[in-house]
């Protein structure tokens, strides 16, 4: 089991930097540390699932050489709301999945306007939401049943949430 | 119980958001060190992802250039029909030039072979010229290789031609060297026959013109060679010349109407 779980960070660090070569220059590849975060807030604690999408978000700023808590504030805020969604859902199927992902995405990024803001960098304009939140969300919603197989087959499958509603 | 997990949650929460607030506005950015620490895994992922994304694209371009190579295919075939249309009509206006040169300057109009008729009585052809186009009875039809015949009958837009083959045909004729004409007729689909002609010294192998003087309305064109000289039977004189036309009927493609003079 340590051995799956050893290549599926490697094999999610490697595509998530891959993204960009397979993928149209165009198009915003998935952001599967999200959907390795919402993962885990389906199989922790919410406390500890906070903490890990945090630690995610501030190793892809890292990685990405950004601005440092970008992503982690992003993830952060992707991970907390799915979190009250997923309370609010009565069953573990593929579509509440897929709400769950896209009510974290959206959360994700009004942060990451928050952010734009806050910062006063510019990163962050029109043409980008129009050319990179929509293939990012669409594109991640793709892949996420992939990458929540692929995580089952890691970590094992899970019998429920932290707070047994689910 | 489940509000004190809350706050704690959403003191956390908080607590993240606020440090972000901080490190995204006055930390610097990730040195680039950080992110070297995963530049092999990357690498490999890299040159996977770019060997995959050559692959679909040489599949896509291979699909892309097995459409160009049809689309080019047909338009090479089209530029080949092209270039014999042309080649056609080259050799078409080569041959006018020819017969005005060697002829007549009275060669009036190309006309094509559309039907022959060959049988025990006629040696004809049809050509696909007819009075709307100018064709009158008589006119003489001929190639750049010798005679061919004349025209016999005409409607709207077609005509035949009887040629200097056939039983009925008459054309006044003379041996190229010599002055001596006589009247020559075709003789069963085969060949020219020309009698009484009136010098000896005619000989196998001789090329044979058409003689206005004879009777007819043809220009002096070659005919043919010799084939046979025979002394006439009977109570006429001089010799009986066979004459092999130049001209092969049955592959002739197209013919040059000359105008009556």
């Amino acid at each position: 089991m340590i051995a799956r779980r050893i290549i599926f960070i490697l094999v999610i660090l490697g595509l998530q930097g891959a993204m960009g070569i397979l993928i149209p220059v165009f198009l915003s590849p998935p952001d599967l540390f999200l959907l390795v975060a919402l993962f885990a807030a389906a199989r922790v604690p919410l406390f500890l699932a906070l903490c890990i999408g945090y630690s995610l978000g501030l190793l892809q700023d890292i990685l990405g050489a950004g601005l440092i808590g970008f992503h982690a504030a992003g993830i952060l805020a992707g991970v907390f709301t799915s979190g009250f969604v997923r309370r609010g859902l009565s069953a573990e199927t593929s579509f509440n999945h897929a709400t769950t992902a896209f009510v974290a995405l959206i959360a994700k990024w009004l942060v990451f306007i928050a952010l734009n803001y806050w910062t006063r960098q510019g990163i962050l304009s029109f043409e980008t939401l129009l050319y990179r939140f929509l293939p990012e969300i669409a594109l991640t919603l793709l892949v996420g049943p992939i990458v929540f197989s692929f995580a089952n087959w890691a970590f094992g499958r899970g019998n429920s949430n932290n707070d047994g509603l689910l | 119980m489940g509000e004190v997990v809350n706050s704690r949650i959403g003191l956390l929460f908080s607590a993240l958001l606020v440090l972000s607030l901080i490190s995204t506005r006055f930390a610097p950015k990730a040195p680039l060190a950080l992110s070297s620490t995963v530049t092999p895994l990357w690498t490999v992922f890299s040159a996977v992802s770019l060997n995959l994304r050559h692959f679909l694209e040489a599949l896509i371009l291979e699909r892309d250039l097995r459409t160009e190579n049809a689309a080019l295919k047909n338009k090479v075939g089209e530029l080949e029909l092209r270039a014999y249309q042309l080649d056609l009509e080259v050799k078409k206006l080569e041959e006018l030039v020819d017969i005005k040169r060697t002829q007549s300057p009275s060669v009036f109009k190309a006309a094509q072979v559309i039907a022959f008729n060959f049988d025990a009585l006629n040696a004809e052809l049809r050509i696909n010229k007819g009075s709307a186009d100018g064709v009158q009875l008589k006119m003489a039809v001929t190639t750049p290789q010798g005679l061919v015949g004349n025209v016999m009958q005409v409607d709207q837009h077609s005509a035949i031609v009887r040629t200097i083959l056939d039983p009925e045909f008459r054309v006044g004729v003379k041996v190229a060297k010599f002055n001596n004409v006589a009247v020559a007729r075709g003789v069963a689909g085969r060949v020219l026959r020309a009698e009484n002609y009136k010098n000896p010294k005619a000989k196998n192998g001789d090329v044979v013109w058409s003689s206005n003087s004879a009777g007819g309305v043809f220009p002096s064109v070659r005919l043919g060679t010799i084939i046979s000289v025979s002394q006439s039977r009977g109570d006429t004189l001089g010799q009986t010349l066979e004459i092999n036309p130049f001209v092969d009927m049955t592959a002739l493609e197209q013919v040059y109407l000359l105008r009556l003079p």
